[in-house]
Protein backbone atom coordinates (compact mmCIF):
# COMPACT_ATOMS: atom_id res chain seq x y z
CA UNK A 1 0.00 0.00 0.00
CA UNK A 2 0.82 3.95 -0.48
CA UNK A 3 3.53 3.33 -3.16
CA UNK A 4 0.94 2.57 -5.97
CA UNK A 5 -1.42 6.26 -5.76
CA UNK A 6 0.88 8.03 -7.86
CA UNK A 7 -1.09 10.22 -10.12
CA UNK A 8 1.40 12.81 -11.82
CA UNK A 9 2.66 11.70 -14.96
CA UNK A 10 5.67 10.76 -15.33
CA UNK A 11 6.42 13.18 -17.98
CA UNK A 12 5.48 16.28 -15.84
CA UNK A 13 8.25 15.43 -13.60
CA UNK A 14 10.45 18.27 -15.22
CA UNK A 15 13.66 20.34 -14.21
CA UNK A 16 12.64 23.64 -12.67
CA UNK A 17 15.06 25.95 -14.87
CA UNK A 18 12.85 29.10 -15.13
CA UNK A 19 14.29 31.97 -17.96
CA UNK A 20 17.50 33.32 -16.07
CA UNK A 21 19.07 29.66 -16.03
CA UNK A 22 19.00 29.61 -20.08
CA UNK A 23 20.46 32.88 -19.71
CA UNK A 24 23.18 31.97 -17.28
CA UNK A 25 24.20 29.14 -19.54
CA UNK A 26 24.21 31.39 -22.51
CA UNK A 27 26.24 33.84 -21.02
CA UNK A 28 29.05 31.41 -19.19
CA UNK A 29 29.14 29.50 -22.53
CA UNK A 30 29.93 32.76 -24.41
CA UNK A 31 32.31 33.69 -21.68
CA UNK A 32 33.95 30.35 -21.79
CA UNK A 33 34.47 30.67 -25.12
CA UNK A 34 35.63 34.15 -25.39
CA UNK A 35 38.60 32.99 -22.62
CA UNK A 36 39.36 29.95 -24.59
CA UNK A 37 39.98 31.40 -27.55
CA UNK A 38 41.98 34.57 -25.90
CA UNK A 39 44.04 31.55 -23.92
CA UNK A 40 44.55 29.75 -27.25
CA UNK A 41 46.21 32.46 -29.22
CA UNK A 42 48.22 33.47 -26.05
CA UNK A 43 49.57 30.42 -26.41
CA UNK A 44 50.61 30.10 -29.98
CA UNK A 45 52.11 33.65 -29.41
CA UNK A 46 54.09 32.41 -26.65
CA UNK A 47 55.35 29.36 -28.61
CA UNK A 48 56.42 31.39 -31.55
CA UNK A 49 58.22 33.58 -29.10
CA UNK A 50 59.88 30.90 -27.75
CA UNK A 51 61.37 29.44 -30.65
CA UNK A 52 62.43 32.74 -32.03
CA UNK A 53 64.02 33.07 -29.03
CA UNK A 54 65.42 29.65 -28.74
CA UNK A 55 67.06 30.24 -33.26
CA UNK A 56 68.50 33.42 -31.07
CA UNK A 57 70.31 31.88 -28.82
CA UNK A 58 71.63 28.96 -30.65
CA UNK A 59 72.94 31.35 -33.25
CA UNK A 60 74.70 33.47 -30.34
CA UNK A 61 76.38 29.99 -29.19
CA UNK A 62 77.57 29.06 -32.36
CA UNK A 63 79.32 32.90 -32.41
CA UNK A 64 81.29 32.33 -29.35
CA UNK A 65 82.18 28.81 -30.15
CA UNK A 66 83.95 30.62 -33.30
CA UNK A 67 84.79 33.47 -31.22
CA UNK A 68 86.63 31.08 -28.59
CA UNK A 69 88.04 28.74 -31.24
CA UNK A 70 89.94 31.94 -33.17
CA UNK A 71 90.77 32.68 -29.65
CA UNK A 72 92.56 29.41 -28.78
CA UNK A 73 96.20 29.13 -29.88
CA UNK A 74 96.75 26.32 -32.32
CA UNK A 75 97.50 22.77 -30.51
CA UNK A 76 101.39 22.93 -32.05
CA UNK A 77 101.82 26.08 -30.30
CA UNK A 78 100.49 24.82 -27.07
CA UNK A 79 102.68 21.40 -27.17
CA UNK A 80 105.81 23.64 -27.87
CA UNK A 81 105.08 25.27 -25.05
CA UNK A 82 104.22 22.13 -22.69
CA UNK A 83 107.36 20.80 -24.06
CA UNK A 84 109.33 24.03 -23.05
CA UNK A 85 107.91 24.06 -19.86
CA UNK A 86 108.94 20.59 -19.14
CA UNK A 87 112.55 21.22 -19.72
CA UNK A 88 112.61 24.65 -17.84
CA UNK A 89 111.15 22.40 -15.02
CA UNK A 90 114.06 19.71 -15.38
CA UNK A 91 116.96 22.49 -16.09
CA UNK A 92 115.66 23.95 -12.42
CA UNK A 93 114.38 21.18 -10.05
CA UNK A 94 116.02 18.57 -11.83
CA UNK A 95 114.27 15.46 -13.70
CA UNK A 96 110.78 14.55 -12.41
CA UNK A 97 108.50 12.09 -13.32
CA UNK A 98 104.95 13.04 -13.24
CA UNK A 99 102.99 10.59 -12.05
CA UNK A 100 99.95 11.78 -13.01
CA UNK A 101 100.48 11.38 -16.98
CA UNK A 102 102.00 7.90 -16.26
CA UNK A 103 98.81 6.40 -14.91
CA UNK A 104 96.81 8.76 -17.51
CA UNK A 105 98.84 6.91 -20.35
CA UNK A 106 98.61 3.31 -18.81
CA UNK A 107 95.16 3.72 -18.52
CA UNK A 108 94.60 4.66 -22.38
CA UNK A 109 97.25 1.96 -23.24
CA UNK A 110 95.69 -0.68 -20.99
CA UNK A 111 92.95 -3.03 -22.88
CA UNK A 112 89.87 -3.64 -20.68
CA UNK A 113 91.33 -7.18 -20.70
CA UNK A 114 94.48 -6.29 -19.14
CA UNK A 115 95.56 -6.04 -15.29
CA UNK A 116 98.50 -3.79 -14.30
CA UNK A 117 99.74 -6.99 -10.61
CA UNK A 118 103.11 -5.03 -10.00
CA UNK A 119 105.14 -2.29 -11.08
CA UNK A 120 108.97 -1.81 -10.09
CA UNK A 121 111.55 0.79 -10.98
CA UNK A 122 113.75 -1.76 -13.70
CA UNK A 123 117.22 -0.24 -12.64
CA UNK A 124 117.21 -1.02 -9.00
CA UNK A 125 114.49 -4.01 -9.25
CA UNK A 126 112.56 -2.46 -6.05
CA UNK A 127 109.60 -1.05 -5.90
CA UNK A 128 110.48 2.53 -4.40
CA UNK A 129 111.48 5.63 -7.26
CA UNK A 130 113.01 8.48 -6.98
CA UNK A 131 111.69 11.83 -8.05
CA UNK A 132 113.46 11.09 -11.46
CA UNK A 133 113.16 7.68 -11.96
CA UNK A 134 111.90 7.00 -14.92
CA UNK A 135 112.44 3.40 -16.18
CA UNK A 136 110.01 1.18 -15.16
CA UNK A 137 109.39 -2.96 -15.18
CA UNK A 138 105.79 -3.40 -15.24
CA UNK A 139 103.87 -6.89 -14.48
CA UNK A 140 100.36 -7.12 -16.80
CA UNK A 141 98.31 -10.26 -16.55
CA UNK A 142 96.35 -10.16 -19.75
CA UNK A 143 93.18 -12.36 -20.59
CA UNK A 144 94.13 -13.18 -23.88
CA UNK A 145 96.37 -12.98 -27.00
CA UNK A 146 94.45 -10.13 -28.67
CA UNK A 147 94.46 -8.17 -25.85
CA UNK A 148 98.40 -8.43 -25.45
CA UNK A 149 98.73 -7.46 -29.44
CA UNK A 150 96.35 -4.49 -28.52
CA UNK A 151 98.22 -3.48 -25.41
CA UNK A 152 102.05 -3.95 -27.64
CA UNK A 153 100.49 -1.50 -29.71
CA UNK A 154 99.06 0.82 -27.81
CA UNK A 155 102.27 0.98 -25.95
CA UNK A 156 104.92 1.16 -28.46
CA UNK A 157 102.56 4.06 -30.58
CA UNK A 158 102.41 6.17 -27.29
CA UNK A 159 104.52 9.13 -27.04
CA UNK A 160 106.86 9.03 -23.92
CA UNK A 161 106.88 5.45 -23.62
CA UNK A 162 110.93 4.62 -24.98
CA UNK A 163 113.01 1.57 -25.06
CA UNK A 164 109.70 -0.60 -24.81
CA UNK A 165 110.56 -4.46 -23.86
CA UNK A 166 107.66 -6.77 -24.32
CA UNK A 167 108.01 -10.25 -22.88
CA UNK A 168 105.14 -12.53 -22.05
CA UNK A 169 105.96 -14.70 -19.07
CA UNK A 170 103.65 -17.88 -18.91
CA UNK A 171 100.13 -18.09 -18.24
CA UNK A 172 98.75 -17.99 -14.74
CA UNK A 173 95.43 -17.56 -12.74
CA UNK A 174 94.88 -14.23 -11.84
CA UNK A 175 92.04 -13.23 -9.58
CA UNK A 176 90.15 -16.57 -10.52
CA UNK A 177 90.53 -15.99 -14.44
CA UNK A 178 93.13 -17.59 -16.55
CA UNK A 179 95.58 -14.77 -17.97
CA UNK A 180 99.07 -14.30 -19.52
CA UNK A 181 101.55 -12.84 -17.45
CA UNK A 182 103.44 -9.83 -19.26
CA UNK A 183 106.67 -8.12 -18.48
CA UNK A 184 107.00 -4.53 -19.50
CA UNK A 185 110.03 -2.47 -19.09
CA UNK A 186 110.32 1.14 -20.60
CA UNK A 187 111.26 4.27 -20.40
CA UNK A 188 108.81 7.08 -19.41
CA UNK A 189 110.18 10.45 -21.06
CA UNK A 190 108.13 13.35 -20.69
CA UNK A 191 108.27 16.80 -22.51
CA UNK A 192 111.54 15.69 -25.26
CA UNK B 1 14.94 5.51 -20.42
CA UNK B 2 16.84 8.54 -22.45
CA UNK B 3 19.62 10.16 -21.54
CA UNK B 4 17.67 13.53 -20.81
CA UNK B 5 15.23 11.77 -19.11
CA UNK B 6 17.75 10.14 -17.10
CA UNK B 7 19.88 13.80 -16.31
CA UNK B 8 16.82 15.20 -15.45
CA UNK B 9 15.78 12.59 -12.44
CA UNK B 10 19.37 12.86 -11.57
CA UNK B 11 19.05 15.93 -10.61
CA UNK B 12 15.47 15.72 -9.12
CA UNK B 13 16.79 13.13 -6.55
CA UNK B 14 19.14 16.22 -5.44
CA UNK B 15 15.94 18.20 -5.00
CA UNK B 16 14.47 18.42 -1.23
CA UNK B 17 10.78 19.60 -2.22
CA UNK B 18 8.08 20.36 -0.11
CA UNK B 19 4.96 19.21 0.62
CA UNK B 20 1.57 20.89 -0.06
CA UNK B 21 -1.62 19.79 1.08
CA UNK B 22 -4.72 21.77 -0.44
CA UNK B 23 -7.60 21.52 1.63
CA UNK B 24 -11.00 22.86 2.00
CA UNK B 25 -10.76 24.37 5.30
CA UNK B 26 -6.78 25.08 5.48
CA UNK B 27 -3.59 24.91 2.36
CA UNK B 28 -0.40 24.03 4.30
CA UNK B 29 2.80 23.88 3.71
CA UNK B 30 5.55 21.57 5.28
CA UNK B 31 9.22 21.45 4.55
CA UNK B 32 11.84 19.26 6.15
CA UNK B 33 13.44 15.79 6.47
CA UNK B 34 12.94 11.91 8.28
CA UNK B 35 15.78 11.29 9.56
CA UNK B 36 16.83 8.46 12.14
CA UNK B 37 12.77 7.97 13.34
CA UNK B 38 12.47 11.91 13.62
CA UNK B 39 10.87 14.61 12.15
CA UNK B 40 13.72 17.63 11.46
CA UNK B 41 11.11 20.63 10.45
CA UNK B 42 12.18 23.66 9.01
CA UNK B 43 8.88 25.32 7.84
CA UNK B 44 5.76 25.00 8.17
CA UNK B 45 2.97 27.19 7.35
CA UNK B 46 -1.26 27.29 7.17
CA UNK B 47 -3.40 30.00 5.59
CA UNK B 48 -7.18 29.48 5.48
CA UNK B 49 -8.33 27.95 2.01
CA UNK B 50 -9.84 30.06 -0.18
CA UNK B 51 -13.63 29.41 -1.79
CA UNK B 52 -12.71 28.97 -5.36
CA UNK B 53 -11.40 25.16 -4.45
CA UNK B 54 -14.05 22.33 -5.07
CA UNK B 55 -12.43 18.56 -4.45
CA UNK B 56 -15.15 15.90 -5.59
CA UNK B 57 -14.74 13.04 -7.90
CA UNK B 58 -17.67 14.09 -9.50
CA UNK B 59 -15.99 17.26 -11.33
CA UNK B 60 -13.59 17.60 -13.90
CA UNK B 61 -12.44 20.84 -12.26
CA UNK B 62 -11.70 22.06 -9.49
CA UNK B 63 -10.47 25.68 -9.30
CA UNK B 64 -12.38 28.32 -9.91
CA UNK B 65 -10.87 31.30 -9.11
CA UNK B 66 -7.48 31.39 -9.97
CA UNK B 67 -6.32 34.59 -8.41
CA UNK B 68 -7.57 33.08 -4.71
CA UNK B 69 -6.21 29.95 -4.76
CA UNK B 70 -2.49 31.91 -6.31
CA UNK B 71 -2.72 34.36 -3.60
CA UNK B 72 -2.96 32.07 -0.84
CA UNK B 73 -0.90 29.03 -2.21
CA UNK B 74 1.92 32.22 -2.50
CA UNK B 75 0.88 33.83 0.82
CA UNK B 76 1.97 29.68 2.24
CA UNK B 77 5.67 31.29 0.85
CA UNK B 78 5.08 34.60 3.13
CA UNK B 79 4.35 36.16 -0.29
CA UNK B 80 6.83 35.26 -2.90
CA UNK B 81 7.58 31.52 -4.02
CA UNK B 82 11.82 31.27 -3.64
CA UNK B 83 13.00 30.09 -7.91
CA UNK B 84 13.58 26.58 -8.19
CA UNK B 85 10.99 25.63 -6.21
CA UNK B 86 9.52 21.84 -6.53
CA UNK B 87 6.86 19.94 -4.50
CA UNK B 88 4.61 17.28 -4.31
CA UNK B 89 1.04 18.19 -3.88
CA UNK B 90 -1.51 16.54 -1.59
CA UNK B 91 -5.53 16.24 -1.78
CA UNK B 92 -8.33 15.51 0.23
CA UNK B 93 -9.27 12.40 -0.13
CA UNK B 94 -12.64 13.68 -1.65
CA UNK B 95 -11.03 14.81 -4.62
CA UNK B 96 -10.72 11.38 -5.53
CA UNK B 97 -12.86 8.24 -6.23
CA UNK B 98 -12.04 6.05 -3.75
CA UNK B 99 -13.17 2.25 -2.64
CA UNK B 100 -12.22 -1.53 -2.32
CA UNK B 101 -13.27 -4.37 -4.63
CA UNK B 102 -13.23 -7.89 -3.48
CA UNK B 103 -12.34 -9.98 -6.58
CA UNK B 104 -11.85 -13.61 -7.36
CA UNK B 105 -8.10 -14.02 -7.49
CA UNK B 106 -8.81 -16.44 -10.91
CA UNK B 107 -10.02 -12.55 -12.28
CA UNK B 108 -7.23 -10.99 -10.96
CA UNK B 109 -4.76 -13.46 -12.76
CA UNK B 110 -6.43 -13.82 -15.85
CA UNK B 111 -7.45 -9.62 -16.86
CA UNK B 112 -7.21 -7.90 -14.00
CA UNK B 113 -7.49 -4.49 -15.72
CA UNK B 114 -10.45 -5.18 -17.48
CA UNK B 115 -12.65 -6.55 -14.66
CA UNK B 116 -11.39 -3.50 -12.04
CA UNK B 117 -12.36 -0.93 -14.67
CA UNK B 118 -15.75 -2.58 -14.94
CA UNK B 119 -16.00 -2.81 -11.67
CA UNK B 120 -14.74 0.98 -10.68
CA UNK B 121 -16.91 1.92 -13.64
CA UNK B 122 -20.07 0.69 -11.62
CA UNK B 123 -19.87 3.07 -8.67
CA UNK B 124 -17.14 5.70 -10.35
CA UNK B 125 -19.88 9.18 -11.32
CA UNK B 126 -18.23 9.83 -14.22
CA UNK B 127 -17.33 7.64 -17.59
CA UNK B 128 -14.02 5.72 -16.49
CA UNK B 129 -12.41 7.42 -19.45
CA UNK B 130 -12.36 10.77 -17.33
CA UNK B 131 -9.51 9.28 -14.39
CA UNK B 132 -6.87 8.30 -14.04
CA UNK B 133 -7.10 5.07 -11.86
CA UNK B 134 -4.63 3.55 -10.00
CA UNK B 135 -5.00 0.45 -7.52
CA UNK B 136 -3.08 -1.91 -5.63
CA UNK B 137 -3.56 -5.56 -5.40
CA UNK B 138 -3.78 -6.02 -1.77
CA UNK B 139 -4.48 -8.87 1.10
CA UNK B 140 -5.45 -12.05 -0.40
CA UNK B 141 -8.07 -14.14 1.48
CA UNK B 142 -9.21 -17.24 0.53
CA UNK B 143 -9.81 -17.29 -3.19
CA UNK B 144 -10.16 -13.40 -3.34
CA UNK B 145 -8.33 -10.50 -2.95
CA UNK B 146 -9.24 -6.93 -2.10
CA UNK B 147 -8.27 -4.03 -4.63
CA UNK B 148 -8.54 -0.77 -2.76
CA UNK B 149 -8.58 1.69 -6.04
CA UNK B 150 -8.34 5.64 -6.30
CA UNK B 151 -9.10 7.16 -9.49
CA UNK B 152 -8.69 10.98 -10.01
CA UNK B 153 -9.80 13.04 -12.62
CA UNK B 154 -7.73 13.86 -15.60
CA UNK B 155 -8.83 17.44 -15.86
CA UNK B 156 -8.29 18.13 -12.15
CA UNK B 157 -4.51 16.90 -12.34
CA UNK B 158 -3.94 19.09 -15.67
CA UNK B 159 -5.51 22.06 -14.09
CA UNK B 160 -3.65 21.62 -10.77
CA UNK B 161 -0.61 21.41 -12.80
CA UNK B 162 -0.81 24.64 -15.16
CA UNK B 163 -2.01 26.21 -11.81
CA UNK B 164 1.43 25.60 -9.94
CA UNK B 165 3.27 25.89 -12.99
CA UNK B 166 1.73 29.35 -13.65
CA UNK B 167 3.29 29.94 -9.85
CA UNK B 168 6.68 28.85 -10.33
CA UNK B 169 6.44 25.52 -8.77
CA UNK B 170 7.14 22.33 -10.24
CA UNK B 171 5.32 19.18 -8.96
CA UNK B 172 6.74 15.78 -8.69
CA UNK B 173 3.98 14.12 -7.02
CA UNK B 174 0.52 14.38 -6.81
CA UNK B 175 -1.14 11.65 -3.55
CA UNK B 176 -4.00 11.63 -1.38
CA UNK B 177 -3.88 12.38 1.82
CA UNK B 178 -4.84 9.28 3.29
CA UNK B 179 -2.03 7.18 2.32
CA UNK B 180 0.68 9.37 4.75
CA UNK B 181 -2.61 9.14 7.62
CA UNK B 182 -2.00 4.76 7.19
CA UNK B 183 1.47 5.12 6.52
CA UNK B 184 2.21 7.40 9.27
CA UNK B 185 0.17 5.22 11.89
CA UNK B 186 1.94 2.13 10.41
CA UNK B 187 5.12 3.73 11.72
CA UNK B 188 3.79 4.31 15.07
CA UNK B 189 1.59 1.56 16.17
CA UNK B 190 2.41 0.88 19.34
CA UNK B 191 1.18 -2.81 19.86
CA UNK B 192 0.85 -4.08 16.03
CA UNK B 193 -1.05 -6.88 16.06
CA UNK B 194 -2.65 -9.13 13.47
CA UNK B 195 -6.06 -8.11 14.36
CA UNK B 196 -7.22 -5.00 12.33
CA UNK B 197 -8.27 -1.66 13.47
CA UNK B 198 -10.26 1.16 11.70
CA UNK B 199 -8.58 4.76 10.81
CA UNK B 200 -11.31 7.45 10.92
CA UNK B 201 -10.14 10.59 9.34
CA UNK B 202 -12.40 13.24 9.72
CA UNK B 203 -11.85 15.79 7.08
CA UNK B 204 -13.58 19.19 6.64
CA UNK B 205 -15.63 17.55 3.73
CA UNK B 206 -15.82 14.08 3.67
CA UNK B 207 -14.58 11.31 6.06
CA UNK B 208 -12.05 8.33 4.84
CA UNK B 209 -12.58 5.33 6.83
CA UNK B 210 -9.59 2.45 6.39
CA UNK B 211 -9.29 -0.82 7.78
CA UNK B 212 -5.32 -1.29 8.67
CA UNK B 213 -3.65 -4.53 9.61
CA UNK B 214 0.21 -4.72 10.93
CA UNK B 215 0.93 -5.23 7.24
CA UNK B 216 -0.68 -1.98 6.07
CA UNK B 217 -3.96 -0.56 4.51
CA UNK B 218 -6.30 -3.32 3.38
CA UNK B 219 -9.45 -1.42 2.82
CA UNK B 220 -10.39 2.19 2.25
CA UNK B 221 -14.10 4.07 1.97
CA UNK B 222 -15.03 7.15 1.83
CA UNK B 223 -18.00 9.06 3.07
CA UNK B 224 -18.86 12.40 1.54
CA UNK B 225 -20.32 13.81 5.72
CA UNK B 226 -17.53 15.97 7.18
CA UNK B 227 -16.82 17.89 9.79
CA UNK B 228 -18.54 20.91 7.55
CA UNK B 229 -21.70 19.28 7.49
CA UNK B 230 -21.50 18.84 11.27
CA UNK B 231 -20.74 22.43 11.62
CA UNK B 232 -23.23 23.96 9.08
CA UNK B 233 -25.96 21.92 10.97
CA UNK B 234 -24.79 23.13 14.63
CA UNK B 235 -24.39 27.11 13.00
CA UNK B 236 -27.83 26.41 11.51
CA UNK B 237 -29.95 25.76 14.96
CA UNK B 238 -27.83 27.86 16.65
CA UNK B 239 -27.94 30.67 14.16
CA UNK B 240 -23.93 31.15 15.30
CA UNK B 241 -20.97 32.12 12.93
CA UNK B 242 -19.78 28.50 11.50
CA UNK B 243 -16.15 29.64 13.11
CA UNK B 244 -18.33 29.81 16.48
CA UNK B 245 -20.12 26.88 16.13
CA UNK B 246 -16.83 24.95 15.09
CA UNK B 247 -15.15 26.36 18.40
CA UNK B 248 -18.66 24.94 20.40
CA UNK B 249 -18.10 21.59 19.12
CA UNK B 250 -14.96 21.91 20.10
CA UNK B 251 -14.93 23.03 23.72
CA UNK B 252 -18.73 23.08 24.76
CA UNK B 253 -20.28 20.42 26.39
CA UNK B 254 -22.72 18.95 23.81
CA UNK B 255 -21.59 15.73 23.92
CA UNK B 256 -21.31 14.80 27.54
CA UNK B 257 -18.56 11.91 29.18
CA UNK B 258 -21.42 9.50 28.79
CA UNK B 259 -23.13 10.15 25.73
CA UNK B 260 -25.17 7.30 26.32
CA UNK B 261 -27.55 8.99 29.17
CA UNK B 262 -30.74 9.83 28.54
CA UNK B 263 -29.31 13.37 29.38
CA UNK B 264 -27.69 13.29 25.93
CA UNK B 265 -30.92 14.02 23.59
CA UNK B 266 -31.83 16.98 25.80
CA UNK B 267 -29.19 19.09 24.73
CA UNK B 268 -30.37 21.28 22.04
CA UNK B 269 -27.27 21.27 20.24
CA UNK B 270 -26.80 17.68 20.26
CA UNK B 271 -30.07 17.41 18.27
CA UNK B 272 -28.49 19.64 15.35
CA UNK B 273 -25.51 17.34 15.16
CA UNK B 274 -27.39 13.78 16.10
CA UNK B 275 -27.96 13.07 12.43
CA UNK B 276 -24.74 14.12 10.99
CA UNK B 277 -23.26 11.80 13.98
CA UNK B 278 -25.77 9.13 13.32
CA UNK B 279 -24.22 9.24 9.58
CA UNK B 280 -20.86 8.51 10.52
CA UNK B 281 -21.70 6.05 13.39
CA UNK B 282 -23.72 3.93 10.99
CA UNK B 283 -21.26 4.31 7.84
CA UNK B 284 -18.33 3.26 10.15
CA UNK B 285 -20.58 0.45 11.53
CA UNK B 286 -21.52 -1.02 8.27
CA UNK B 287 -17.88 -0.80 6.82
CA UNK B 288 -16.31 -2.38 9.70
CA UNK B 289 -19.36 -5.16 9.22
CA UNK B 290 -18.78 -5.66 5.44
CA UNK B 291 -15.32 -6.35 6.10
CA UNK B 292 -15.71 -8.42 8.69
CA UNK B 293 -17.99 -10.28 6.37
CA UNK B 294 -15.67 -10.40 3.48
CA UNK B 295 -12.49 -11.53 5.24
CA UNK B 296 -14.22 -13.52 7.75
CA UNK B 297 -10.25 -13.80 9.82
CA UNK B 298 -10.62 -9.78 10.35
CA UNK B 299 -14.12 -9.95 12.43
CA UNK B 300 -11.96 -8.94 15.99
CA UNK B 301 -11.18 -5.48 15.94
CA UNK B 302 -8.51 -3.99 18.22
CA UNK B 303 -9.52 -0.40 18.25
CA UNK B 304 -10.71 2.71 16.21
CA UNK B 305 -8.12 5.53 15.69
CA UNK B 306 -9.69 9.09 14.76
CA UNK B 307 -7.47 11.61 13.23
CA UNK B 308 -8.85 14.78 11.73
CA UNK B 309 -10.21 17.98 12.79
CA UNK B 310 -13.57 16.10 14.21
CA UNK B 311 -11.36 14.23 16.55
CA UNK B 312 -10.55 16.93 18.30
CA UNK B 313 -14.08 17.55 19.60
CA UNK B 314 -15.07 17.08 23.27
CA UNK B 315 -15.85 13.35 24.37
CA UNK B 316 -16.33 12.55 20.01
CA UNK B 317 -14.42 9.46 21.17
CA UNK B 318 -16.79 8.34 24.10
CA UNK B 319 -19.17 8.79 21.68
CA UNK B 320 -17.72 6.33 18.87
CA UNK B 321 -16.89 3.75 21.59
CA UNK B 322 -20.21 3.73 23.26
CA UNK B 323 -21.91 3.18 20.25
CA UNK B 324 -19.62 0.83 18.52
CA UNK B 325 -18.19 -1.15 21.93
CA UNK B 326 -14.50 -0.36 20.52
CA UNK B 327 -12.16 1.21 22.21
CA UNK B 328 -10.75 4.80 20.24
CA UNK B 329 -8.04 6.70 20.90
CA UNK B 330 -6.81 9.73 19.25
CA UNK B 331 -3.70 9.62 16.50
CA UNK B 332 -2.71 13.18 17.90
CA UNK B 333 -2.54 11.43 21.01
CA UNK B 334 -0.64 8.43 20.22
CA UNK B 335 1.72 10.92 18.38
CA UNK B 336 1.83 12.74 21.47
CA UNK B 337 5.54 14.04 22.23
CA UNK B 338 6.47 13.50 19.41
CA UNK B 339 4.28 15.91 17.12
CA UNK B 340 4.82 18.20 19.96
CA UNK B 341 9.04 17.90 19.86
CA UNK B 342 8.70 18.12 15.43
CA UNK B 343 6.66 21.32 15.58
CA UNK B 344 9.14 22.53 18.16
CA UNK B 345 8.71 26.51 18.20
CA UNK B 346 6.80 26.42 14.86
CA UNK B 347 3.75 27.76 15.59
CA UNK B 348 1.48 27.07 12.44
CA UNK B 349 -2.48 28.39 12.35
CA UNK B 350 -5.09 25.64 12.69
CA UNK B 351 -2.95 23.42 15.09
CA UNK B 352 0.02 20.98 14.57
CA UNK B 353 -2.45 17.56 14.27
CA UNK B 354 -3.46 19.55 10.91
CA UNK B 355 0.14 18.36 9.60
CA UNK B 356 -0.53 14.31 10.63
CA UNK B 357 -1.05 13.48 6.91
CA UNK B 358 2.18 15.65 5.64
CA UNK B 359 4.34 14.08 8.48
CA UNK B 360 3.44 10.38 6.68
CA UNK B 361 3.95 12.03 3.45
CA UNK B 362 7.04 13.45 4.58
CA UNK B 363 8.08 10.24 5.94
CA UNK B 364 7.11 8.27 2.14
CA UNK B 365 9.04 10.57 0.28
CA UNK B 366 6.76 10.22 -2.36
CA UNK B 367 8.73 12.17 -5.17
CA UNK B 368 11.66 9.48 -5.28
CA UNK B 369 11.71 8.27 -8.48
CA UNK B 370 11.65 4.32 -7.42
CA UNK B 371 8.43 5.17 -5.83
CA UNK B 372 6.82 5.55 -9.44
CA UNK B 373 8.88 3.02 -10.64
CA UNK B 374 7.18 0.79 -8.33
CA UNK B 375 3.76 2.54 -9.77
CA UNK B 376 4.59 1.51 -13.27
CA UNK B 377 5.21 -2.27 -12.69
CA UNK B 378 1.77 -2.48 -10.20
Amino acid sequence: MTTAFEFLQRDSRQIHTGRRAPVAFLASTVVFVIVAWWLSSSASSAQREYARQADALRKRQTEFAEQATAVLPPSGQLDDLEMRLARHNEMMIGRQVSWTRLFSLLEDALPAEAIIVKMENALTGDSTFNAGDNNFRMTVAVENADAVNMLYMNLSTMRGIEGLSFTPKGDVTTQGRASTIVEVVFQFREGD
Amino acid sequence: MSLTRSITEWLLSRVQPDLIELGTRWFRLLRGTWEDGTWKIKTAAAVPAPRGIIFTSYLTTCIFSDASIVTAIKSLYGGVVPRETYATLILPDQAFHVGTLNLSTVIIKANPIAALEREVQNTAPMPLREYFLRFEVGMQHGNRSLIPFCALSKGVIAELEQLFQGIGIQLLSIQPSFIGTAALWKQIDQNPSPNPLALMHLGNEATTIGIAGNTGLKRIQLINVGVKDAVNSLSKYTEMTPDDAESAIMKELILLDDPTQEAQTEIPAYKALESTFSTWLHKLYGILQLHAAEVPADITYRQIVLSGGGALWRNFDRLVADNLGLSVTRFESVLGSRLTSAFAGIDVRGGAQGFIPLLGHLMLRPWQLDRLDRMAAT
